[in-house]
């Protein structure tokens, strides 16, 4: 127990509650044929404010499913999930979901998406343009505020869906493989702006479903491994920030890298 | 914080396209397409000739050309031309007045039958669309009427609205609002869910989501439904005027019919083709803008 406060008094929070909170989250799913597949399997764990969590695994083995529980997509069929103290039961604004899909919408401009979030809360506009063009600065987009999304290549769009949902502010970011085909240049950057803006907040958590061992050791600050439904591994990153080339090719990123190899081929 | 991407940026629309030479091919190819038409119509004609009865089964161009002079007989007389039915000569002024006065009439009508059908159409699709019981409820009774065919139920609405301006419009408006709540229902339907969880996700409410997010999705799709009915709008304004009315373009080609003219047939197909046509682009123009968002 004082360990754990001890985290927290290190993270900065002065908060008594945990970023997400899983205990014993299990998910069903009925298949057509008639068949139960049990896709989550008694999960229980805790994730502190300001951790970055990488979660990987093989597919189909629970991990996008986990993350839509949380996110308030899917009931769980089993079990609790609380996100700052309080139980999911659908989804909300304190839980911003980067998807793996596209999910800009094509209808607005990159400002306007930028600025869904933010006026769905109400916010005052003044406020608005102040949080887009920040947003804007930091993913490096500001002169595309009024281009449609059509007109942006992938990682431009990528920037624009990630700064859309931290614009919101949410207290907890969850992202479901949201890099996949971005190629390996643009995804440092696309690596960067997301740690520039994980660091922005003391307190927010990021909760990351990848396939990328190395994405995984570049950003995490633990690393869950999820097979068949399960935790089979929690895993702590002790690299130094910022991580450079060195740091992830060097002797613990490599032990690190075994660690996670063994557990998946076993 | 410090990172910046400028130096990085990806520009996909950097060149000032210079004004792209307009590429005239398409249009030589159209116009021999044209004359290859007319010139196939012509021979027809000739080919076919005249059956026992005096009728050509295919008319002449330079008949449907002259045939033009029918639009005379439809002008209720005024601005220096006379009534055709009052003793007075078909004049080519009185011919184009009467041309402008039956394409006027048969206008409105489609244009308020046609406003009336999408408002009405379009906004009880969405009115449904918003429960997913009331859909389910709403989509089979609709499906019905869709199926049921349009030119058969004209005897009704005439039974129902006499030979008044309100059977067109209510006929009109009946055959695009049931193309259109269909469509409609299925466009919202089709909406991929992931939209309304990344909108609910930041934190926008159902209504919100509906308004902002689910109807302006929906626009390409209710683009090209929009189109679609262009020319069945038509095709029901014409149908609906040769019941009771005194003018339009519908009653002009059931006299025609009735008298085996095919020439003033085919002017007044002509006639129809091309304002139908005018419509189609008008409206695409306006839906174009609406949707230029789309990739």
């Amino acid at each position: 127990m004082t360990v754990q406060t001890d985290a927290r008094q290190l993270s900065g929070a002065t908060a008594h509650h945990a970023a997400i909170e899983l205990t014993n989250v299990c998910k069903e799913f009925r298949l057509e044929s008639g068949e139960v597949v049990n896709s989550v399997n008694s999960v229980t764990c805790r994730i502190e404010p300001g951790e970055f969590i990488c979660v990987i695994g093989p597919s189909g083995h629970g991990k996008s499913t986990l993350l839509n529980m949380i996110a308030g997509f899917l009931p769980p069929t089993e079990g609790t999930i609380t996100v700052g103290g309080s139980p999911v039961t659908k989804p909300g604004p304190d839980r911003g979901v980067v998807f793996q899909r596209d999910t800009l919408f094509l209808w607005k401009t990159v400002a306007q998406n930028i600025e869904f979030g933010l006026k769905s809360r109400g916010i005052p506009k003044d406020e608005r343009k102040a949080v887009v063009a920040e947003m804007l600065k930091i993913i490096g987009l500001e002169k595309f505020a009024n281009a449609w999304p059509k007109q942006l290549s992938g990682g431009m769009r990528r920037r624009v869906a990630i700064a859309a949902v931290f614009a919101n502010k949410p207290e907890v970011l969850l992202m479901d493989e949201p890099f996949v085909g971005i190629d390996y240049l643009r995804l440092a950057q696309l690596h960067e702006v997301l740690l520039d803006l994980w660091q922005e907040a003391e307190k927010r958590a990021v909760f990351m479903v990848t396939h990328d061992i190395d994405e995984a050791l570049t950003l995490a600050d633990r690393i869950f491994v999820i097979k068949h439904g399960t935790l089979a591994l929690d895993m702590k990153v002790d690299l130094p920030r910022p991580r450079l080339t060195d740091d992830i090719t060097g002797p613990e990123a490599n032990r690190l890298r075994r660690r996670l190899l063994e557990e998946f081929s076993r | 914080m410090t990172a910046t991407l400028a130096p990085t940026l990806q520009i996909t629309q950097t060149e000032p396209t210079p004004t792209p030479k307009r590429d005239r091919s398409s249009l030589y190819w159209g116009a021999a397409s044209l004359a290859l038409v007319l010139g196939l119509w012509q021979l027809t004609s000739v080919v076919l000739g005249e059956d026992d009865s005096g009728m050509r089964l295919v008319p002449s161009i330079p008949d449907v050309l002259a045939s033009f002079m029918v639009f005379a007989d439809y002008w209720p007389g005024g601005l220096g031309a006379e009534r055709t039915v009052g003793g007075g000569g078909a004049t080519v002024w009185g011919a184009t007045l009467g041309l402008i006065y039956n394409v006027g009439i048969s206008l409105s009508r489609f244009a308020i039958g046609f406003i009336l059908g999408a408002v009405v159409g379009i906004g009880t699709g969405l009115l449904v669309s918003w429960s997913a019981i009331a859909r389910r409820t709403v989509s089979f009774p609709a499906h019905f009427f869709r199926m049921m065919p349009l030119l058969a139920m004209l005897p009704l609405f005439g039974l129902w609205f006499g030979n008044s301006e309100l059977g067109t419009y209510s006929f009109t408006a009946f055959a695009v609002a049931v193309l259109l709540f269909v469509l409609t229902v299925a466009a919202v339907d089709n909406v991929p869910r992931i939209y309304s969880d990344s909108a609910s996700s930041l934190g926008a409410s159902r209504g919100r989501i509906y308004l902002s997010v689910i109807i302006p999705s929906i626009t390409p799709s209710l683009k090209v439904g929009i189109l679609l009915a262009v020319p069945f709008a038509w095709s029901a304004v014409l149908a609906a005027e040769v019941i009771g009315k005194q003018y339009g373009l519908g009653r002009i080609l059931n006299f025609a019919l009735l008298y085996a003219s095919t020439n003033i047939v085919a002017v007044t197909a002509l006639v129809v083709v091309i304002i139908a046509g005018c419509t189609h682009l008008i409206l695409a123009k306006v839906l174009n803008h609406l949707t230029r968002w789309v990739d």
